[in-house]
């Protein structure tokens, strides 16, 4: 738990106030431009992809730590869910656009959601419907959104 | 020498062929019961379901836009469980079942294709919810209420059932001969020689242009879609009656596998290149890594590692020695 706050404290900082976090945005919103502006495409690529690696380690840390089990199928499955929850969160999935609180609602959402359908005895078996559903309800509104932005 | 390696590079296929002999030769003579006819052909049972998923890719892909299909696997897998279901549950006419889930399948693309070109929503969104919603649907048709709550299997099959998945004609398995080469065929004459396939590759490759020529880009991605959801159906299909069963859980990862071996065929992630032999080259580079390395005894662990290697490798030789030639 702290250890997730320490991190979003430390991310959320990272990529609003430090060059480096500002490249990433520049990187997903229009490479050439952030070239043209001095950013090292293929460095600043490697660094996200080195970077997603340390994340899942952490991550991969504390599940080990909270089950007390390892096992080879671990995590299977893992990386739908999780785009899930960050286009949840609002990120673009044409890059250049989201925030590391929005990501962490969308987790939230996804784990409520879960751990909701649990409680109230629905079977698991439509969990998939409801973030399915969830999926394309909010993605309806954004798109709706942005056409009364551009009206 | 020079030249041949240029043009081997050049050609995407005649690349893929090569790999595909060094690996065949490679297997041959260091493989025990590879080279038999009994083998080979079984092979091709297995090509002929990978296959027309990557097939399915292929066509979504190609149209362009961002367009991936990542709900093939759940829409295999939903198809199986509503043939399964009313054959060996309801009781229904099994051809008239197979109908209804061919239909279902193309319904299923349908409203992928809706989504995609009529809502505009982009594609890998579309298809990430598609493929929760139509695994979620497939579990909850599974459930047999006489025994529980839970989804379970179907294997109560008639005989005649079985023809298709099972089956040989000369030695050669039915599904090959009757489903995978005359879609082939068909596939191929939509997009060498119609005008859809024209359409298509525009389409994919300078939307705007097609656009103005014309062409109803959004027509064009809708039957794309449907089109991949019938060659998911038709692979669901095939399977059930292979292994005489409809699994809930059949079709999980081959979304992915299918999407490797479109690229692996050649086809640009960006749309408007790629072409069916490429594919077809993919798969059967795929089955026949997978197959031999069955055989040679090869532990699982080591399979999915190696075959991601392959992959990689590939793409890179390929790109590289393309970009060496170029200056």
């Amino acid at each position: 738990m702290w250890i997730a706050v320490l991190l979003i404290l430390f991310f959320s900082y990272f990529l609003n106030s430090r060059p480096l976090g500002r490249a990433i945005y520049a990187l997903g919103n229009n490479p050439e431009a952030a070239r043209v502006s001095g950013v090292n495409l293929a460095r600043t690529t490697l660094f996200v992809y080195a970077l997603t690696g340390v994340l899942v380690g952490f991550a991969g840390l504390i599940y080990v730590a909270r089950t007390g089990i390892v096992q080879t199928n671990t995590g299977t499955g893992f990386e739908l869910e999780v785009i899930a929850a960050v286009v949840l969160g609002g990120t673009s999935i044409l890059g250049g656009k989201g925030t590391v609180i929005g990501s962490l609602l969308g987790a939230f959402l996804v784990g409520i959601i879960k751990n909701g359908m649990i409680l109230l005895n629905v079977p698991a078996l439509s969990e998939g419907l409801v973030i399915g559903a969830l999926i394309l309800i909010s993605v309806v509104i954004d798109v709706i959104r942005a056409r009364g932005e551009r009206l | 020498m020079r030249r041949m390696l240029g043009q081997i590079v050049e050609n995407r296929m005649l690349f893929l062929l090569l790999l595909l002999l060094i690996l065949f030769i490679v297997f041959s003579l260091g493989v025990p019961g590879f080279f038999t006819f009994y083998n080979l052909t079984n092979m091709t049972q297995y090509g002929v379901e990978l296959g027309l998923l990557a097939l399915a890719e292929m066509l979504v892909i190609l149209s362009g836009g961002g367009g991936i299909d990542l709900s093939v696997g759940s829409m295999l897998t939903l198809v199986a469980m509503v043939i399964g279901v009313l054959i060996g549950r309801v009781g229904f006419n099994p051809s008239l079942s197979i109908l209804l889930g061919l239909l279902a399948g193309v319904g299923m693309g349908y409203v992928n294709g809706v989504l995609v070109s009529y809502l505009r929503i982009l594609p890998l969104i579309v298809t990430l919810a598609s493929l929760y919603i139509y695994k979620s649907l497939a579990l909850i048709v599974a459930v047999d209420p006489r025994f529980g709550p839970n989804p379970m299997p179907v294997s109560n099959f008639p005989e005649t059932f079985y023809f298709v998945g099972q089956f040989r004609v000369g030695g050669i398995p039915f599904q090959v001969l009757f489903i995978f080469i005359p879609v082939i065929l068909i596939l191929w004459f939509l997009l060498e020689k119609h005008a859809f396939g024209r359409y298509l590759y525009g389409v994919g490759s300078n939307e705007t242009a097609a656009l103005f020529s014309g062409i109803d880009v959004r027509r064009v991605r809708l039957t794309v879609y449907t089109l991949a959801g019938l060659l998911a159906a038709l692979s669901g299909w095939i399977i059930t009656s292979r292994i005489a069963s409809a699994r809930p859980d059949i079709g999980l990862g081959y979304e992915m596998q299918a999407i490797t071996i479109a690229v692996l065929g050649g086809v640009n992630i960006k749309g408007g290149e790629g072409t069916i032999g490429g594919v077809i080259m993919g798969v059967a580079i795929i089955t026949l890594l997978y197959n031999g390395m069955q055989l040679a005894g090869i532990h699982q662990i080591w399979q999915l590692g190696s075959l991601g290697l392959v992959l990689v490798g590939s793409v890179f030789l390929n790109q590289a020695l393309l970009a060496r030639r170029k200056f």
